[in-house]
């Protein structure tokens, strides 16, 4: 690990709105940041069009793909597979044995236990948090966010989709908020 | 115990070997090559999360059990061994994988709710080795009517023999099996399991899974499971199984009721009375043996009225002594006849159990699955995702996930 770079290993949910929000690469372009994806993750990601974006990313080395082989991390992974989905279940047992960053937007109780009884909230990363330091960095806008959104709530069909939206609708009215 | 590279590959050899797989068939399974398989179980290679979860999903065990303290090679696995078919048929392999996978997550959430399956298994359980055919015969038919008498079914016809043995804490659920296998039963650490072949028509399952509660009744006290194969119908605990269910499905004096509501069966010379000046005179009046027949339409009716099969309601009638072996015969052909079809379409249609194009599947287990998800999620046992995981395996569809709020993120 370079000096002051932050590892994240990032859940599911999280790389699918970033890749809705069209700004995966983007975000994988911050300074100081490295990302990471569990195998799980990567199983989880189905949708043909996502799968394709999160290729892309891999093969341009913005994202890297690791596995969990050691005994340590399969040990955990199994307890924590009893109360977590198998996604963020391995991202944990990856980010608690090597000491790498969470990006989740996961709130719910049973959650946040595990990453207090684990890594902490410290080392748990928001989307929003990336999102501010990328507009500070000036890799997009509010305003692009809005529009993007905007073309979602266009295209959305499903329950997930309308959720997905409600989500970044909350997420773009706390930057907002920051920026005042 | 502390849980080496080497004692994970021990483990992933025996759980294997248990569950009646060769190096190749799991290789096979998981899409890699047999070598593969080799080296992790020797320790030379290193398992992947990934291979684990898919090798305890084939292994029908949760991921968890290879790490417990002590590790219990057998349980849940006894399936896999006991139907080799299923390891050679990718279908009802994914099938089987999938309905344990189901089981192990009931258990587990069961687990973390704090609820035990075990202690609302079957209050009374009526263990008898039986020696012969007359025996296993006999015994089938005494329990049947124990059993009826024990949980208070009078002698209405049973409209949801599963419900039965939900109340009694067993596990049923149902999934295309192998032909020949109508279902399974088995005892788990935790639970008493049941399984129903969907492939089977409405009826037929009806049938099996009351067949199969006689065998947690009878059977699982010395046997840690036992499947229910067309061609051991021979085998006395079979024999006794089907006994008790036409005689629980089918209680002599319910089938008596039915057939004198059509005018039908009574025996040949009716015992009756008059009054003659103030003196009774009792007589036998004999019936005419067109009245007293019972024909093909009626064992129709009757196999609607108990939601059974028609060649079940004739093997019953003949049972019962209440037709003659000829007659048995002429219904069993009339059955099997173009004219059987038509009679059964025209009468069958109006019985919701009949439609047989459109398949049943018994999921008990999965709507027990999909309600302990959301209790389990409600406590803030279980994270969003993992109540997703668990509302997949039960089989519902991703629109309709999201209507649970606790499924949606907030």
């Amino acid at each position: 690990m370079a000096k002051g770079e932050i590892i994240l290993i990032a859940d599911s949910n999280a790389i699918i709105d970033l890749i809705k929000l069209a700004i995966l690469n983007s975000i994988c372009k911050l300074p100081d940041y490295k990302f990471l994806i569990v195998m799980e993750v990567y199983q989880e990601i189905i949708r043909p069009e996502q799968r394709e974006m999160l290729n892309r990313a891999i093969e341009s080395g913005l994202v890297s793909l690791v596995s969990l082989i050691e005994i340590e991390e399969l040990q955990l992974f199994s307890r924590f597979s009893l109360s977590l989905g198998a996604g963020e279940a391995a991202s944990l047992a990856y980010a608690y044995c090597h000491g790498t960053y969470f990006l989740s937007d996961e709130n719910n109780n049973a959650f946040m236990r595990e990453i207090r009884n684990t890594i902490s909230e410290a080392r748990l990363k928001r989307t929003l948090d990336l999102l501010a330091e990328a507009i500070s960095e000036k890799l997009f806008s509010v305003l692009s966010l809005k529009k993007r959104i905007k073309e979602l709530e266009a295209k959305a069909v499903t329950p997930r989709d309308w959720n997905d939206i409600e989500h970044f609708r909350r997420i773009l009215l706390k930057l907002e908020n920051r920026n005042g | 115990m502390e849980i080496t590279q080497k004692e994970l590959a021990r483990r992933l050899r025996e759980a294997r070997e248990k569950a009646g797989f060769t190096q190749e068939q799991v290789a096979k399974a998981l899409g890699l090559v047999r070598p593969v398989i080799a080296q992790i179980e020797s320790g030379k290679r290193k398992v992947s999360s990934l291979e684990l979860a898919a090798l305890a999903r084939l292994y029908g065990r949760p991921i968890s059990s290879f790490f417990e303290e002590a590790f219990e090679a057998d349980g849940i696995s006894f399936v896999l061994r006991a139907i080799p078919e299923l390891r050679e048929q990718p279908r009802s392999q994914r099938a089987i994988s999938r309905g344990l996978e189901v089981i192990n997550s009931i258990l587990e959430l069961e687990n973390k709710l704090g609820t035990s399956r075990l202690k609302s298994a079957p209050a009374v359980i009526y263990p008898k080795k039986v020696q012969t055919k007359l025996e296993a015969i006999q015994h089938g038919r005494e329990v049947a009517s124990q059993e009826r008498g024990r949980l208070n079914l009078g002698l209405a016809p049973i409209p949801d023999p599963a419900a039965i043995l939900d109340s009694q804490g067993i596990l049923i659920f149902g999934f295309e099996l192998p032909p020949g296998i109508s279902g399974f039963t088995f005892r788990s650490d935790q639970a008493i399991i049941c399984a129903i072949n969907a492939d089977e028509p409405p009826v037929r399952q009806r049938y099996s899974i009351i067949h199969e509660y006689c065998h947690v009744l009878c059977d699982l006290n010395d046997l840690p499971g036992i499947v229910s194969r067309s061609q051991s119908e021979k085998d006395l605990r079979e024999v006794r199984a089907n006994v008790f269910a036409a005689n629980f499905l089918m209680p002599e004096e319910a089938v008596q009721t039915f057939l004198t509501s059509l005018g039908k069966s009574m025996p040949s010379r009716e015992k009756t009375h008059l009054l003659v000046k103030d003196e009774i005179v009792r007589y036998e009046a004999r019936r005419t043996m067109q009245v007293s027949r019972v024909n093909y339409l009626d064992a129709i009716k009757m196999a609607n009225h108990f939601g059974v099969s028609v060649e079940s309601v004739i093997w019953r009638l003949s049972d019962l002594k209440l037709i003659s072996d000829n007659e048995k015969k002429d219904l069993l052909n009339q059955d099997k006849s173009e004219e059987g079809k038509v009679f059964k379409k025209y009468l069958r249609e109006q019985h919701q159990l009949s439609k047989g194009k459109n398949k049943i599947v018994y999921q008990n287990a999965h709507e027990h699955l999909l309600s302990l998800a959301i209790e389990a999620a409600r406590k803030g046992l279980i994270s969003r995702n993992k109540l997703i995981e668990l509302l997949k395996l039960s089989g519902l569809e991703e629109k309709d996930i999201f209507m649970f709020p606790e499924a949606r993120r907030s």
